[in-house]
């Protein structure tokens, strides 16, 4: 792992150190989700102190569980029918004056349903305004209906449906119906008949006289009062009427109906509640937004709900269809946040089938008396829903259970919008500091990689120094620009070493050219002044020895004049090819004891260089092969094109090389194998030939011959295009 | 009247032993170790001829600065520079002062002598002002043997004299190969490489470039010698 690590270049290895910056998001994602538990928490306190507050209002208010009160418009279906309390008896006197007080309750309905305002409909052709009222025993009902022909009862008919009439459907709290008709024959008392389910024939001939209906017209139709004992409808009773319209005095047929059911079809009675203005009064004080209340009884009937749990059309006005570019292309990033981060849907449906009763378990232990709170998922799995209950209490008895809903929506909008902007602001940080660190860790990388290849090619493989300096202007003041100066003073410092070491045998050879000077021109001075010393064996030595000293100072200073000889040569075309030829032709003559093989394999080879110091190099190639071979050996030269480069080949018969100093074998004062004593031998033939395939350019090597008769030395040196030249 | 030479060397015994050989010749011998003392002597009376050493003691150019010294005093002198100093800077700036000849340690002392006496014989012949009919004339090339002067298409050469030599040995027999060894020879040096040739080829060679960037008349004959191109 480590290992890997190490390898990675200074820019990955910042690139990862950038990545750590990640910590910082997920950081803040942790506290935000902290948040959310805290602040979920904090509502489910709230939730709970709501539902404690409500319930220790409602605390011995046992009229609210009393099956027939009820508060109206927030509890129950929506054909149930609301009795308002009337201060005072009510004169069944055809005066709408006992109904000051509740007539502003009234509910108005028009075709099939209440509310309904249908083009086809005429409102002044049939409507009624019909109200419920309550005092003591009692139920009144006054219908208040707009008719523009009032039609009584034909006596001569049977059947009870031939006339205008209100009906009443009154179910019994086993399931059973009945079916009463109230007909006129004028103003007045109206007669009231159990009739069939049809409506059409009484089934007893004589009027009931437990209801008492009185019947007046009015400018636009005629208005109706009724009693009811309450005893008669008893308190599971369901109660529904219609007002019926026949118009035609011939044929008397039925022109329209109107009921108190929004279905005309099913008919259904619906309850009498009795509204409790005082009850109705606390439970909209607590309509809270966003929030929903529930009352339950013991049995877990829902005995009231106030308010909803979701705005359902906040979004819609965001949808306009004017919206610029940049607000769609922002609109399209938030969507994707939304995805991202689960942002809480706006709109969720949170609504049961049956609001009658709320039989979930998880209420059980309210109703024996502990506070509970749960978080559910909401009906369409869309939203988060905290539910807390709270038990209410009379006379130490749990009497029902206050259950406050609320999304936690809120607080999971509060959470993606902290989410939102932590997730923007960490990718512009982190875009920013990843940027800055890559431009950084480019700057840098650049600057190690310029000194690197400043400092590769200041210097040789060979460690010669061709640049002492690196060019420090590229450096500033820091730690880097400290590397590259004292690389610098360091190449200086190197540099003048090798200039000491490479003119080293140059002064060597200088300083010891005096003393053999003198020696030699005391020898030649001996020789003159005595006679016969001449063929002195001692003196015959010295004059070889000197010779060879002297062959060895030559060959010192060879190189380092070479270098020099060639800085100012002008570099001309020639053929390789022939060049080698010539030069090999005169090997001939001058290498009588060895015989030469020349393999031209390729010609021309066309090369830009100096002739003299091409056969100065392979002078120095075949003197090595000469030097390692037996006398009557043969030598082979082979020039021929490889990859665009001229080589030339000397293959000798002798010594292999050995391996450890094959790559060093060019350097100055290197040689290998077994030379004549006599013959002086530096190693440094090949350096020379190694000066001089550089100086074209090209390169040599040596190497050990497949068939191991001995060892080959190749230059190589680039071709050019004839053309060009 | 015997010719009078100066040797200016810091080495006593190279001194001496120069000094020994050339008596031997018949010359007369002035000996300085370093170039004040030189110079000191060069004012009581100029020699007829220097040999000059460049490294004196410490003083490592003084043999130019004599050299350049000398010439104020007399344009014509012969001046010989004898040095291990081998260098091809060295020898420019030695030829570039005018010197007649620049010989490299180690030096054999009868070639020395040879140099010697060539060059008295020119300097006379200059003085004399003789023109001999010695003069070869091949082609474009004019070579006075007395003067040992080299002239191509009209100009001047301003060369050694070693390379004097060499153009005489090659330009004799054009088309003929001359060998190294028999290169070495003319020369007169005790100890001559072939890569010694060379470079004196080499300047020859960039001499006559110098007046004629178009000449091509010495040709190398890979790895025997050179020839003069005959026409």
């Amino acid at each position: 792992m480590f290992k890997t690590l190490r390898a990675l270049s200074i820019k990955s290895k910042l690139i990862w150190i950038a990545l750590s910056l990640l910590i910082i998001p997920w950081m803040g994602y942790h506290y935000v989700q902290e948040m959310r538990q805290f602040l979920l928490q904090g509502q489910q306190d709230a939730q709970l102190l709501a539902a404690n507050g409500i319930a220790t209002v409602l605390n011995d208010r046992s009229e609210l569980f009393n099956p027939t009160t009820g508060v109206q418009e927030l509890l129950g279906e929506e054909n149930d029918l609301f009795a308002h309390e009337l201060p005072n008896p009510v004169q069944l006197d055809g005066q709408i004056n006992d109904w000051e007080s509740i007539i502003d309750q009234s509910n108005f309905y028009v075709g099939n349903t209440p509310f309904s305002c249908e083009a086809e409909d005429d409102p002044d052709d049939f409507t009624l305004n019909s109200v419920i009222g309550f005092h003591e025993d009692d139920l009144y009902v006054l219908f208040e209906v707009n008719d523009d022909t009032v039609l009584y009862r034909d006596l001569n008919r049977l059947q009870l449906n031939k006339s205008d009439q209100i009906r009443v459907l009154l179910q019994l709290p086993n399931g059973e119906l009945r079916h009463y008709v109230l007909v006129a024959r004028s103003p007045g008392r109206m007669s009231i008949y159990l009739v069939d389910t049809n409506w059409r024939l009484p089934i007893k001939g004589e009027a009931i006289t437990t209801f008492i209906a009185e019947m007046a017209e009015t400018d636009w139709g005629y208005r109706v009062e009724l009693r009811i004992p309450r005893n008669v409808i008893g308190t599971r009773s369901r109660l529904g009427y219609f007002a019926v319209d026949v118009d035609d005095p011939v044929n008397r047929e039925i022109d329209a109906t109107l009921s108190t059911s929004p279905r005309q079809k099913d008919n259904k009675p619906g309850q009498i509640l009795l509204n409790s203005p005082e009850l109705t009064k606390i439970l909209k004080g607590l309509d809270r937004p966003q929030s929903r209340i529930w009352i339950l009884d013991r049995e877990q009937r829902v005995r009231a709900v106030v308010g909803g749990l979701s705005d359902q059309d906040e979004e819609a006005a965001i949808d306009g269809l004017n919206m610029s570019i940049f607000a769609r292309g922002f609109r399209k990033i938030e969507s994707y946040f939304a995805d991202l981060l689960s942002r809480p849907s706006d709109k969720f449906v949170d609504v049961p089938k049956d609001v009658t009763s709320r039989p979930d378990k998880i209420f059980a232990p309210i109703l024996k008396g502990e506070p509970m709170v749960h978080a559910r998922p909401s009906l369409d799995q869309k939203a988060q829903i905290i539910v807390a209950g709270y038990p209410i209490q009379s006379e130490g008895d749990v009497i029902g259970a206050v259950i406050v809903e609320q999304s936690s929506n809120a607080i999971l909008a509060q959470q993606y919008f902290l989410l939102r902007s932590l997730t923007l602001v960490t990718i512009l940080v982190f875009a920013f500091v990843l940027f800055a660190l890559l431009v950084f860790a480019w700057r840098l990388t650049a600057r190690i990689r310029r000194l690197y290849q400043t400092t590769e090619q200041a210097i040789t493989a060979e460690g010669r120094v061709l640049e002492d300096r690196i060019p420090s202007r590229t450096y500033p003041r820091d730690e880097l620009g400290d590397l590259g100066r004292s690389i610098t003073s360091m190449l200086t410092r190197l540099s003048g070493y090798t200039r000491y070491l490479e003119g080293m045998p140059d002064t060597l050879a200088h300083e010891m050219n005096n003393p053999l000077n003198v020696v030699s021109s005391s020898l030649e001075i001996l020789q003159d002044d005595i006679p016969g010393v001449n063929q002195n064996k001692h003196m015959l030595r010295a004059q070889s020895g000197i010779s060879r000293l002297r062959a060895i100072l030559t060959a010192l200073t060879e190189a380092a004049n070479l270098e020099d000889a060639m800085r100012d040569e002008v570099k001309e075309q020639l053929d390789l090819s022939s060049l080698v030829s010539d030069v090999v032709d005169g090997y001939l003559s001058s290498y009588p004891d060895y015989t030469f093989h020349l393999q031209i394999e390729t010609r021309p080879l066309w090369i830009a260089g100096s002739a003299d110091h091409l056969a100065q190099m392979l002078d120095k190639m075949i003197d090595n092969a000469v030097q390692f071979s037996a006398a009557g050996k043969g030598i082979i030269v082979r020039v021929r094109e490889n990859e665009g480069n001229g080589e030339i080949s000397v293959l000798n018969e002798g010594p292999l090389i050995p391996e450890n100093i094959r790559e060093r074998l060019f350097d100055p004062m290197v040689s290998y194998g077994k030379t004549n004593a006599k013959q002086s031998h530096l190693g440094l033939g090949l350096f020379v030939v190694r000066l001089i395939s550089e100086y074209h350019h090209g390169n040599a090597w040596a190497e050990n011959r497949k068939d191991t008769q001995g060892a080959v030395v190749t230059v190589s040196i680039p071709l050019i295009n004839k053309a060009k030249v | 009247m015997t010719r009078t030479i100066a040797i200016v060397e810091d080495d006593a015994d190279q001194r001496e032993n120069y000094a020994d050989a050339l008596k031997s010749q018949g010359y007369t011998i002035q000996m300085y170790g370093n170039r004040p003392e030189a110079l000191a002597g060069f004012r009581r009376s100029l020699p007829d001829l220097a040999i000059l050493d460049i490294m004196l003691e410490d003083d490592i150019d003084g043999g130019f600065d004599l050299c350049r010294e000398l010439r104020q005093q007399s344009p014509k002198l012969p001046i010989i520079f004898l040095t291990a100093r081998d260098s091809d800077i060295d020898r420019v700036s030695g030829l570039r002062l005018d010197a007649w000849d620049y010989i490299t340690k180690p030096v054999n002392l009868q070639f020395l002598a040879v140099r010697v006496s060539s060059l008295f014989r020119i300097a006379s012949a200059i003085q004399t002002d003789s023109e001999q009919p010695s003069a070869l004339v091949l082609g474009d090339l004019e070579l006075d043997q007395s003067s040992m002067s080299v002239s191509w298409k009209g100009q001047v050469l301003n060369l050694t004299l070693t390379e004097f030599w060499l153009i005489e040995a090659l330009a004799r027999h054009p088309g003929h190969v001359k060998t190294y060894e028999a290169l070495m020879q003319t020369t007169r040096q005790s100890y001559v490489e072939k890569n010694t040739i060379n470079g004196y080829v080499r300047r020859v060679r960039k001499k006559f470039k110098e007046v004629d960037p178009q000449f091509n008349m010495i040709q190398t004959v890979f790895g025997v010698g050179y020839r003069w191109q005959a026409d």
